[in-house]
């Protein structure tokens, strides 16, 4: 049996109602956290994330049924997730260092002492 | 239905899965163009040039109305996938209708949502940070607006030729790109509108 054949046969109503309520309470739970100013700093950051990244793995199992397709389209996705971790956590990486680097005029003046420049 | 096929192609299975895993290498590259579009957002979210920020614009409750609306348009899809693949010309097309109906509902709050941004006279000039958010929500508006003319013409060929293997699997497709932009808004309202 090809893959396309037991990828169509082995989606049920039942998984489609379990992703779908699971994915609402991930959803809920993060508007809550926020309208409700439950959390602040870092921790509201990382349970966000945290409460995206599980709702997005519900809907990617659930929904978009992957790790039951070809082979392959789970080597491309997890390639692609490689691609987008060096992109987005490299873009914020850089850009950070620059920020922290150009802010001031007191960093710039830090900077030309230490490396014994004068104006 | 399967005899037709089995006479013209050798195995049409392995012929289809391959063009639904080709489809799904295209929206991956396409998940890299808007992981582009996070990471530019992310990075420009703070240079807001004296103008508003996410605070003064943004309103949560009809953020959540949307990503409801959005979660039950691809619940809807699933279902009218489980009906097509059961051979149910009906259901599929009242789901897809359903489905449809509501990504045009979400893409007009989206729309009410610009528009009443934009009135305030912030529009994407305004600052970086404006930049950013009208380009990634609009990018994703867009593939939307693309994805309901998807359904009208995939709607058209269900209702002419009925639920033949090659319309299913263009159906599949369909239903892939749907639940697809499903899974990038959970990372919009999360970093967009909830972390703002």
């Amino acid at each position: 049996m090809s893959s396309y054949e037991s990828n169509a046969h082995s989606a049920t109503v039942g998984s489609y109602i379990a992703g779908f309520a699971l994915s609402v309470i991930f959803c809920f739970s993060a508007f809550t956290i926020v309208m409700g100013n439950l959390l602040t700093g870092t921790s509201l950051v990382v349970v966000l994330i945290s409460l995206a990244l599980a709702q997005a793995f519900v809907q990617m199992i659930f929904f978009l049924h992957l790790g039951r397709g070809s082979h392959w389209s789970k080597v491309i996705f997890l390639s692609t997730a490689g691609i987008i971790f060096i992109l987005v956590g490299g873009s914020l990486w850089i850009m950070n260092h620059l920020n922290y680097h150009m802010t001031s005029g007191q960093m710039e003046e830090q900077v030309l002492k230490s490396e014994g420049i004068t104006k | 239905m399967n005899e037709i096929i089995t006479d013209t192609t050798p195995s049409p299975h392995d012929h289809y899965d391959k063009i639904t895993l080709g489809f799904w290498t295209y929206l991956m590259t396409d998940l890299i163009s808007f992981a582009a579009l996070f990471a530019t957002y992310a990075v420009l979210r703070g240079n807001t040039f004296g103008g508003p920020t996410g605070n003064d614009l943004f309103s949560l409750p009809l953020v959540l109305g949307e990503t409801m609306i959005l979660l039950t348009s691809s619940f809807t899809c699933g279902l009218a996938m489980i009906a097509v693949r059961k051979n149910l010309k009906n259901q599929a097309i009242t789901f897809f209708v359903i489905t449809f109906l509501l990504g045009t509902l979400f893409l007009s709050l989206e729309f009410m949502e610009f528009s009443h941004i934009m009135a305030e006279g912030y529009g994407p000039q305004t600052s970086a940070f404006l930049s950013a958010f009208f380009t990634l929500v609009g990018t994703h508006g867009l593939h939307i607006a693309v994805g309901l003319l998807w359904i009208v013409v995939s709607l058209v060929m269900v209702w002419l030729s009925g639920l033949t293997p090659f319309v299913v699997n263009k159906l599949e497709r369909l239903s892939i790109f749907w639940h697809f932009l499903g899974v990038v808004w959970i990372f919009i309202f999360t970093i967009v509108y909830l972390l703002k």
